[in-house]
């Protein structure tokens, strides 16, 4: 499934790029998702736990940052595990300068095996488009955070 | 009796008993409610057994792919974890199930468990039992199971393909089973017609049941006698012992069935076999009784599916009167995975060739295939409701391209009631029914000239209104000889069920029977036709709650399918009474001092006819027999067991495997529905403004029941027309495995039905009365006969037994489009 949006985050972009760039950042902004570790710049893991019909359920998931242009664009592909469900994600991500915001567009591609299809079919667009929504306001929260120190 | 040609014999009519009628084919209380409208029924998740264990199946995410290896020790390391089963130790463990199919589909190695390739998303790889169902669900993702995806097929026709991934190479294809069905002369009508209507593609969708109750069992193999217990809820226990027993080693006198209430079945309960068996086996390993529930999601997405069918290159004879001379068609049936029940499906439809219809010449290449999606198993119609929905897609269709009234069309085309009982082109013999008188009730069920009338008003308004019609059959009574159409080497034909009446020691009359009744209302009808037999009220027959193997009787293929039970299951009762009846009487007539032709019963006495006052209880036959036996004459006490069984056989003969030509079934019940609808153009919603029932099912044992029964077919149907559907993604991912996404109809969708019937006592059963309850599929039919009425002039063909508001959208838009409609006609 593929899904795409785009946003107008009331903060500049190389501020934005600076919390979207750092995994530590990154993953205190994701909603409802716990980093595990770090490997390096660009490999990290992280267990998100989305709500679905079944209640909370919890996805283990290793990222990895596979392309970036430093302060434009950055794409990162994820695959978890839930259970007996398996999970594929990619993700890109390119940002503009919109006066003092940033424009951001986003489109992911999303793979489900398991029951997981079929519970998440019809919410995983609202649900993805929600986590980066979360990430770029939390992203434009921390960079403003930045600012006022 | 001979047919219309006058030259074949039928089975010849069978007496019927003269007893009933005091009880039987009135609307008697049903048995069973008073504990299950209080909350006290037994279901599955309802048993306990000390020591039990709770099991998870871990399942594959992937419809195809190898499994690499399956790490268990994590798992098996938390506390209250007691044994983890897998694939792997299965293929140990298990013999592949006996198959059906002849080679090279009959090679195929099936087992409870994925064994080295997982081939559908939902297939067990492994099960871990753990002290609480949480645990064991907690423990199974801690499983670590590595897969290497494989290439994925889900076209039930392209499977076939030599460039399609085959799904067992032991098979070397993707074909199950391939036959063609040739009666008649269909080249001949072709040739000789005046019109030749031709179909490109007609498709039944994949659909399922949705019992209350989904598949669970509790089941225990004892160490020290190596006595299996089944406790379940699967409807068909012998045909289960049949797979189960050969796969791990267990003789019948091993394995234990048991149910009681089972909160419905529809023929989906029937394949549990699979779990049942891993249910075994993980017991034995971890030397405790395991139980397991199935969620919502694994029923949707594992346990069995309907059968889909795609229907190609269909032509169609047709005279310039009317007369539908037959049809010509290639089926691919889609048997998903593995054959669970298949490839029965490939024969079962030709009980109904004809359909309702008085079609001569008829040829279906049928293929039935293999595919990564959830193996299919009956589901109530089970494969006649798909070529059921096929002749009624055709009689339509032929009806508006050759600009014939469809219920004129219909009454020309009909097997008339003067013809029964009719022979089909097969062999088969429909033994009685007035489909004319039926369709005429349901036409006025529905206001039929004023739903027409609306119809016209209704133009322009941006609602169109369509009438619709379905005339279908309900086969009951497997002769299992069919089988042979597809397996020569298969060692079963003809039918049976048991029964066990008894005059118990206190005078109690029990009866037990080989079924497994999953709401059919068993209870109260054996004791209605039992109350009959012996004078007495049902309310003194004590008929056994469910089946149990040690308690009940039970022959090969005992249980609750195939719309049988008003004849095999109620005549084993009939035959088994009667014999106690003669017991009753004889014990009787000795203790009055009276000829056999002297006594009557009546009231639960056995008494003179002509002094009614010289009376014994049934209490006093039983205390007799059973505690003051000196008193009777010895030849008289040796002959007496008041505790009588019977096996009711239907008259079945093999059919012949090479003209696929038999008697493959007793009894033809029949429905003839009729709906109105209204589409909503702007968005192809589809109302059911009214909608009408019309059933024949001989002569009724409780006709309360038999209402009940039309109004859960008609509402599965309706919900499988409008609502239910499976849908893969390409991957084989199940995209609708939870009731969020999977619409069962509930009552908010179902429309008021109005009921009709007909009555047509069949003249090949003891007691007038013909199997019914799954209905034919008949609003499959009728509400895509009313969506095509409502199309406006130039729209595509219904091609699809599910049309949702997205299907018939596009339906409405397809008329603008000019496009290809589906069809052409070649008239001379």
């Amino acid at each position: 499934m593929i899904v795409s949006g785009q946003a107008s985050v009331p903060a500049p972009r190389e501020q934005l790029w600076a919390v979207l760039s750092d995994p530590a950042a990154l993953a205190q902004a994701l909603p409802r998702v716990d980093l595990v570790s770090i490997e390096d710049g660009h490999r990290f893991s992280a267990v998100a736990r989305p709500v679905t019909a079944l209640g909370e359920t919890s996805v283990a998931l290793d990222f990895e940052i596979v392309e970036q242009r430093p302060g434009e664009y950055v794409r990162i592909v994820a695959s978890g595990r839930s259970g007996e469900n398996l999970l594929a994600l990619s993700i890109a991500l390119e940002l503009a300068d919109d006066g003092e915001r940033t424009a951001a567009s986003w489109r992911a591609e999303i793979a489900l095996r398991g029951v997981l299809s079929s519970l998440l079919q019809r919410g995983i667009g609202e649900l993805l488009r929600d986590q980066v929504e979360s990430v770029l306001a939390a992203g434009a929260a921390l960079s403003g955070a930045d600012r006022g120190r | 009796m001979s047919t219309p040609s006058g030259e074949t014999t039928y089975y010849g009519e069978v007496e019927q008993s003269e007893r009933l009628g005091a009880w039987s084919g009135k609307s008697v209380p049903r048995k069973e409610d008073k504990r299950l409208l209080k909350g006290q029924g037994a279901f599955v998740d309802d048993l306990w057994m000390h020591r039990q264990g709770h099991v998870h199946f871990v399942r594959s995410p992937h419809a195809h792919a190898r499994i690499i290896s399956i790490e268990v020790s994590r798992a098996e390391a938390v506390p209250g974890v007691y044994a983890t089963l897998t694939g792997e130790e299965v293929g140990e463990l298990q013999q592949p199930f006996f198959q059906m199919a002849p080679e090279p589909a009959g090679l195929m190695r099936d087992y409870c468990m994925a064994v080295g390739k997982a081939r559908y998303m939902g297939e067990p790889v492994a099960a871990v039992l753990a002290e609480s169902a949480e645990l064991a669900r907690d423990a199974a993702a801690l499983i670590e199971v590595v897969y290497e995806p494989l290439e994925v097929i889900v076209d039930g026709i392209a499977t076939i393909e030599r460039q399609a991934p085959v799904l067992h190479e032991e098979i070397g294809s993707n074909v199950a089973w391939h036959g063609v069905y040739d009666y008649g002369d269909v080249d001949w009508a072709l040739e000789h017609a005046d019109h030749v209507v031709r179909i490109d593609r007609l498709h039944f969708h994949r659909f399922s049941s949705t019992p209350l109750e989904t598949t669970g069992a509790l089941v225990n193999w004892d160490p020290g006698t190596g006595v299996v217990e089944f406790r379940s809820n699967n409807q068909m226990p012998m045909f289960a012992a049949m797979f189960i027993g050969p796969a791990i080693g267990l003789g019948i006198d091993h394995m234990q069935f048991s149910s009681q209430d089972i909160g419905g079945g529809f023929g989906i309960k029937i394949t549990s076999y699979t779990y049942l068996t891993a249910l075994a086996l993980l017991s034995r390993k971890a030397g405790r009784p395991v139980k397991w529930s199935e969620s919502r999601w694994e029923h949707l997405a594992a346990s069995a599916h309907g059968n889909e069918r795609t229907f190609l290159d269909i032509e169609v004879p047709v005279m310039s009167d009317g007369t539908i001379l037959g049809f010509k068609v290639r089926a691919f049936d889609d048997a998903g995975a593995y054959l669970r029940y298949e490839p029965l499906g490939a024969v079962i439809w030709s009980q109904v060739v004809p359909g309702n219809y008085r079609f001569k010449h008829i040829r279906v290449d049928y293929t039935e295939t293999l595919t990564n999606k959830c193996p299919v198993g009956p589901n109530r119609g089970y494969s006649r409701l798909q070529h059921l929905w096929l002749i009624e897609r055709i009689v339509d269709i032929v009806a508006k391209e050759l600009g014939f009234d469809r219920v004129a069309l219909r009454k020309l085309n009909y097997v008339q009631p003067e013809e029964f009982p009719y022979e089909t082109p097969n062999g088969c013999v429909y033994d009685s029914g007035d489909y004319p008188a039926m369709l005429e009730q349901a036409l006025e069920l529905i206001d039929y000239e004023g739903a027409r009338a609306r119809q016209l008003a209704g133009a322009g308004s941006g609602k169109r209104i369509g009438i619709g019609i379905g005339s279908t059959l309900d086969s009951g009574t497997n002769n299992f000889g069919q089988s042979r159409i597809i397996n020569s080497a298969l060692p079963f034909s003809g039918n049976g069920e048991a029964a066990v009446v008894r005059l118990d020691l206190y005078g109690e009359i029990t009866v037990t029977i080989g079924t497994s009744p999953q709401g059919q209302g068993h209870e109260t009808t054996a004791a209605q036709v039992t109350a009959d037999i012996l004078g007495c009220s049902p309310d003194l027959v004590h008929v056994v709650a469910g089946y149990n193997k040690a308690a009940n009787t039970y022959v090969g293929f005992s249980g609750t399918y195939a719309s049988q039970f008003a004849v095999t299951g109620l005549g084993a009762v009939m035959g088994a009474a009667e014999r106690l009846r003669g017991e009753i009487v004889k014990v009787g007539a000795c203790m009055l001092g009276a000829e056999e032709s002297d006594i009557e019963l009546a009231d639960g006495f056995v008494r003179l006819a002509a002094n009614p006052e010289a009376a014994i209880p049934f209490i006093g036959i039983a205390a007799t027999v059973f505690a003051n036996v000196a008193e009777l004459p010895g030849e008289l006490a040796d002959s007496v067991t008041l505790n009588c069984r019977y096996v009711y056989r239907p008259p079945f003969t093999v059919p012949d495997h090479e003209t696929k030509r038999g008697k493959l079934t007793l009894t033809y019940a029949s429905q003839v529905h009729a709906a109105v609808v209204e589409l909503d153009e702007e968005t192809g919603q589809v109302t059911i403004l009214d909608y009408a029932a019309v059933d024949e099912c001989g002569r009724k044992v409780n006709p309360k029941i038999v209402e009940g029964q039309v109004h859960g077919a008609t509402g599965h149907g309706i919900g499988a027309a409008l609502y239910e559907t499976f849908e893969y993604d390409s991957d084989g991912q199940l995209l609708n495995s939870t009731f969020g996404d999977y619409h069962a109809a509930t009552s908010l969708d179902v429309p008021h039905i109005a009921t009709g019937e007909v009555e047509c006592p069949s003249p090949f059963t003891p007691n007038g009365a013909k199997g019914m309850g799954e209905g034919g599929g008949a609003p499959l039919s009728t509400i895509a006969s009313a969506i095509e009425d409502a199309l406006p002039p130039g729209a595509h063909v219904v091609y699809d037994s599910h049309n949702n508001a997205e299907r018939v959208y596009e339906l409405l838009r397809s008329a603008a489009a000019a496009g290809p409609r589906g069809v052409e006609v070649i008239s001379r």
